[in-house]
């Protein structure tokens, strides 16, 4: 069977609620919106007809859809507890010494130190890492 | 309170991006446009010929220089953003040193960041996004960045479109462009680590295609991967400057690069000249080509089909006009949402966690 692309206007006088649940599309990243959709509609398909059984043969693999919401999920909480954060304190969060393991600290603290430009100019360690981190190859 | 922003000063646009008090995120582009001029044409003026909207003329940033000689009283005003050639002669220079301090630069940056911040008092961090070609030359880089701080840092009072606006700049650090990339895919927007562990231990390859540089960047277990690292300056510059002298030679109009460039990313490209409206699809597509043609040529010198990368991430302005033909040739590769802006919001991420704000 060939793929088919379908296309819908959603209006705001009469599709407020599907408007409403588009917008909250658009914040998925790359590739995920497409299968939000599509387990929406089976989802949708199922509820209309459960008694046929016809719609329970067609799979969706939600393990991929919960891989490519979850960092997203997490931004979004961590926004929200910000924000609230933010309403009380009138300050913004720190950055949370929890959720990180050791191990990523540590890879990110390596990669800083390979980043960002000494202050103290010719920093032995800086000074190596760019020169073989950012040199041309030819 | 201090605020951190994330800065992507490129050739075709200015980026930043920043959290406001409330947590929102807020990010923009400002077309790199600049130049000396009013938007008051007198009795030329649009308001006389049919009133614009606000938001489709060119920004009036102005501040005092301090010395009365520049101008009235030291003041000094200039044109921003988009349509400014329809005002006045734009300002395009493509050295690097561009982005250490001129009165360009002044006049885009605190354009940009009125517009992000708003009218008020502002106390800033700012991490601030190069092109790799220049963080691969040390002196360069470290020129740039001293030339930057040694204007940036202190107290900056400007008048942008009528609004008053003061920030002060406390701290300012400089990192590779792309790595706002690999940051804006791994960290959230408090600067941790979103995603699994095995990503930041994996080769990841970044290519962020700019107007006027292309950069690629690697990164693997905490450490910057040299061999598959570097820059050039094959951006989309060169299609814009393909279809200017295009249009220059076979229709006599002059055109700024900005306006090039945004010609080439219009679906249905059209120019009002003297000889009628002119359709510019196949030039521009024949411009598109052959900047495409430049960019993966030398990407595939570099990275060959990037198979050696677990994940492959394209960024950049660039990076949306040619997408088809960059997933093409790189089908595991992957466009960031909102490319254009991605490296300033990884900058912010980022600069979140080294100015531990």
């Amino acid at each position: 069977m060939k793929g088919h692309t379908l296309k819908v206007t959603l209006y705001p006088d009469r599709d407020t609620d599907l408007l409403a649940w588009a917008m909250t599309l658009e914040a998925l990243p790359f590739g995920a919106k497409s299968q939000a959709i599509k387990a929406t509609l089976l989802r949708g398909l199922a509820d209309a007809a459960p008694a046929t059984g016809a719609v329970t043969a067609v799979s969706v693999d939600t393990s991929v859809i919960l891989e490519a919401l979850l960092p997203e999920l997490r931004r979004v909480v961590e926004s929200a507890i910000a924000a609230a954060l933010a309403r009380a304190g009138g300050v913004l969060a720190p950055p949370a010494a929890v959720g990180e393991t050791e191990m990523v600290s540590e890879l990110l603290e390596a990669l800083g130190a390979d980043l960002l430009l000494a202050d103290d100019d010719m920093a032995p360690q800086s000074e190596r890492s760019t020169a073989k981190g950012v040199g041309h190859e030819h | 309170m201090l605020q951190v922003i994330g800065l992507d000063p490129g050739f075709g646009a200015i980026k930043v991006a920043a959290l406001a008090l409330d947590g929102e995120l807020r990010q923009l582009s400002l077309p790199s446009s600049v130049g000396v001029g009013e938007l008051d044409l007198g009795w030329l003026s649009l308001g006389k010929l049919g009133r614009r909207r606000p938001q489709e003329q060119p920004h009036v940033v102005a501040w005092n220089t301090g010395n009365a000689e520049e101008g009235s009283d030291g003041r000094v005003n200039y044109l921003t953003g988009a349509r400014v050639e329809e005002y006045t002669r734009v300002v395009e220079r493509m050295d690097f040193l561009r982005l250490a301090d001129g009165p360009e630069l002044r006049a885009l940056l605190y354009t940009a960041l009125g517009l992000l911040l708003g009218s008020g008092n502002h106390d800033l961090a700012l991490m601030l996004g190069l092109p790799v070609e220049v963080m691969a030359d040390r002196m360069l880089a470290r020129n740039i960045r001293d030339g930057l701080r040694a204007w940036l840092l202190g107290t900056h009072a400007l008048n942008l479109d009528g609004e008053a606006v003061t920030f002060t700049v406390a701290q300012l650090e400089v990192l590779a462009q792309p790595a706002g990339a690999f940051f804006a895919w791994g960290l959230d927007n408090v600067g941790q680590w979103a995603r699994e562990t095995a990503d930041l231990q994996v080769p990841v390859g970044i290519c962020d295609i700019g107007f006027n540089t292309l950069d690629l960047f690697s990164v693997q277990g905490g450490r910057v991967q040299g061999r598959f690292t570097g820059g050039d300056t094959v951006g989309m510059r060169r299609a814009a400057e393909l279809l200017a002298h295009t249009i220059k030679s076979r229709h006599g109009v002059t055109l700024s690069l900005q306006q090039a460039d945004a010609l080439l990313r219009e679906r249905r490209p059209n120019l009002a000249t003297a000889d009628g409206m002119m359709d510019l699809s196949a030039p521009a597509s024949q411009a598109r080509a052959a900047a495409t043609g430049a960019i993966i040529a030398f990407l595939e010198n570099r990275w060959g089909n990037g198979r050696q990368f677990r994940h492959l991430l394209f960024t950049g302005g660039g990076a949306e006009a040619l997408r088809t033909d960059l997933l093409r040739h790189y089908p595991h590769g992957i466009i960031l949402p909102e490319p254009v802006t991605a490296n300033a919001l990884g900058l912010l991420r980022y600069g979140r966690r080294v100015f531990a704000v």
